[in-house]
């Protein structure tokens, strides 16, 4: 476990997206509410593992579609960057 | 008459009648089935008064229904028009009327698109059509007259008994759509003939098999992924395609169904690379990796022909030529990907603005010889005079609009493109068809598209945007605004506000866009 914070990760997101950080919850979806294709998931994947200095699989980024499940991919699953 | 796709489709369905020509995920279809199933689809169309050369649009995603409606409109004659069905109402009302499409086979929805609701807003209010051909549930299905489930359609019209036409060898086979730089779409008259004799030449090249199984990881929609497809089915092979792409069940489905071919582009197997346990899944039934779309790193090639011990080709070329210009690493193992060679059935030349060559050394435009370069852009005979030359032989040459520096023994390499065309993943998107839209938002004064590299997606697309007086708009509110106008992959990535939008005799000037941005 990586212990990150919900509301630093929703920050983070609204800060790619663009969309208010109020207006993401765990069951927002990338594509239908942040309006994301699978490109601009990956595009969200490289922000949020380089924001919070973390690695992800991108294969697992693009098998899934909530940001609560991103939430806990990054923080079950995320390694330390090198740098 | 000359050589037809459906010459091969019968010869395999007496051949190998239960084979199985195309899968996507479990749902199969066999070349008997496909002749049959043409048929009954052929037969209704005909009997709807659809004919030679009719347009028949398909808004659909990868599906079996996808399939059997592009070749039962081939069946007859007609046209199929495949779009991108993550189409918006913007592209859409653009793209009926440039096809001049009858009729329209399209799907409730693809991803977070409401395909009918894009058509539904548009016919018959706005265009007419004779009929919209849904592949959904009635409950979803608009009430007028005009549409009608697909269901009912073959119940209605359909039967067993359809005669197989016989095109000439320049008979439009297809209408391809891409954008246009304008937001009007392009619209490629594939030719039947060429188009055939292309493919299969290609899959000759290539050394495919009638026992062998392909996997694409590009779509059917796109002319590419359709065409490289096709270069199988000619040789009594099976085709796969996944209803979205999936990383995960792409290589469980090549360990499950033991693929001999993977076509992929770069972004795909990045994708791919990343998955862990990557080196556990069996992958030894691949032989061949085959790229397009998108600059192919070598180390990702290299990854594929040194690690996984698989051939990798690398064709460049586009929608309009058939592709066919190769990278090859059972012949060029040791070289960057990005130089290519022509093959025995394709030509190469190296261009300048006056369409003379240009010397060894030097960057031009790459301008490609195949039997299947299109024969015109339907209904704009300006720019099919300006991208197809025809040389004394009468062979059509296509200007690509890819820069290459052309290099000793007949080698050109790609260094870039000519036209402000965003490469984003396998998706080619134009610069200026998002700042058309993104200037009809009405708190946009000015705006200006660009790209910007990506580690993943090769490049992204960044909107410089001036809004008007004090107004704040972020990349979500141009993404809530160009929902059901524009595709999804053509929303910019990043939105940057400035307080202008540097011009010099109206062309943006981009060196100085960043220097404007707000603090």
């Amino acid at each position: 476990m990586n212990n990150l914070n919900f509301d630093e990760f929703k920050q983070a997101i609204s800060d790619y997206v663009g969309v208010a950080p109020e207006e993401i919850t765990r069951d927002t979806d990338v594509y239908d509410d942040l309006f994301l294709d699978s490109l601009g998931l990956f595009g969200l994947g490289s922000e949020i593992t380089e924001t919070f200095k973390l690695n992800v699989p991108l294969s697992l980024v693009a098998s899934i579609s909530k940001v609560g499940e991103i939430f806990d991919l990054l923080n079950e699953k995320g390694t330390l960057t090198e740098d | 008459m000359s050589k037809k796709f459906f010459d091969y489709y019968s010869r395999f369905a007496q051949e190998t009648p239960d084979k199985v020509v195309l899968r996507i995920d479990d749902n199969e279809l066999t070349y008997s089935q496909f002749m049959e199933k043409t048929a009954v689809l052929g037969s209704a169309l005909k009997k709807m008064g659809i004919g030679e050369d009719d347009k028949v649009g398909i808004c659909m995603p990868n599906s079996i229904e996808w399939y059997l409606v592009f070749w039962s409109a081939v069946r007859i004659g007609a046209q199929p028009v495949p779009m991108d069905p993550q189409s918006g109402s913007m592209e859409i009302s653009k793209l009926i009327p440039a096809t001049t499409s009858k009729v329209m086979f399209i799907t409730e929805k693809y991803r977070n698109n409401n395909i009918i609701a894009a058509v539904s807003a548009l016919v018959p209010s706005q265009i007419a059509l004779s009929k919209v051909i849904c592949f959904a549930d009635d409950s979803v299905i608009p009430q007028d007259s005009c549409y009608i489930s697909a269901d009912k359609f073959m119940a209605e019209y359909g039967s067993s008994e359809c005669d197989i036409y016989d095109p000439e060898y320049l008979h439009t086979m297809s209408l391809a759509c891409t954008s246009g730089s304008t937001g009007t779409p392009k619209i490629l008259s594939v030719p039947s003939g060429g188009f055939l004799s292309t493919q299969e030449d290609m899959g000759t090249y290539l050394e495919f098999r009638s026992d062998d199984v392909m996997m694409l990881g590009m779509t059917l929609y796109h002319q590419g992924g359709f065409g490289m497809g096709q270069q199988m089915v000619l040789k009594g092979g099976t085709v796969m395609y996944q209803p979205q792409f999936n990383p995960i069940t792409f290589l469980e489905t090549v360990q499950k169904y033991k693929i001999n071919i993977i076509q992929l582009t770069s972004t795909l197997a990045k994708v791919l690379l990343s998955t862990p346990d990557f080196d556990k899944y069996d992958l030894s039934s691949v032989r061949i990796c085959y790229f397009a779309g998108e600059v192919l790193p070598k180390e990702i090639a290299d990854t594929f022909v040194e690690k996984l011990h698989i051939r990798v080709v690398n064709v460049i070329g586009s929608s309009e030529t058939c592709t066919m210009v190769v990278w090859d690493s059972a012949r060029d193992a040791g070289t960057d990907p990005s130089d290519f060679r022509k093959l025995s059935f394709t030509d190469v030349r190296v261009i300048d603005e006056k369409h003379n060559d240009v010397p060894e050394g030097e960057v031009g435009e790459l301008c490609v010889y195949t039997d299947g370069v299109i024969t015109d852009y339907f209904g704009n005979p300006e720019l099919s005079a300006e991208k197809i030359l025809t040389d004394d032989q009468g062979r059509r040459w296509f200007c690509t609009g890819d820069l290459v520096n052309k290099l000793p023994n007949g080698i050109v390499r790609f260094a870039g493109r000519s036209k402000r065309i965003i490469k984003r993943g396998g998706n080619l998107v134009h610069a200026e068809e998002v700042e058309a839209c993104l200037l009809t938002h009405p708190l946009i004064a000015a705006a200006a598209v660009t790209d910007e590299p990506h580690p993943v997606i090769g490049q992204q697309i960044v909107a410089y945007i001036q809004p008007k007086g004090d107004a704040r708009i972020t990349r979500g509110d141009i993404a809530k605004y160009f929902d059901g106008k524009l595709s999804a992959y053509k929303v910019p990535d990043k939105v940057v506000p400035v307080e202008e939008i540097p011009k010099d005799i109206g062309k943006i000037q981009f060196k100085y866009l960043r220097k404007k941005e707000y603090k």
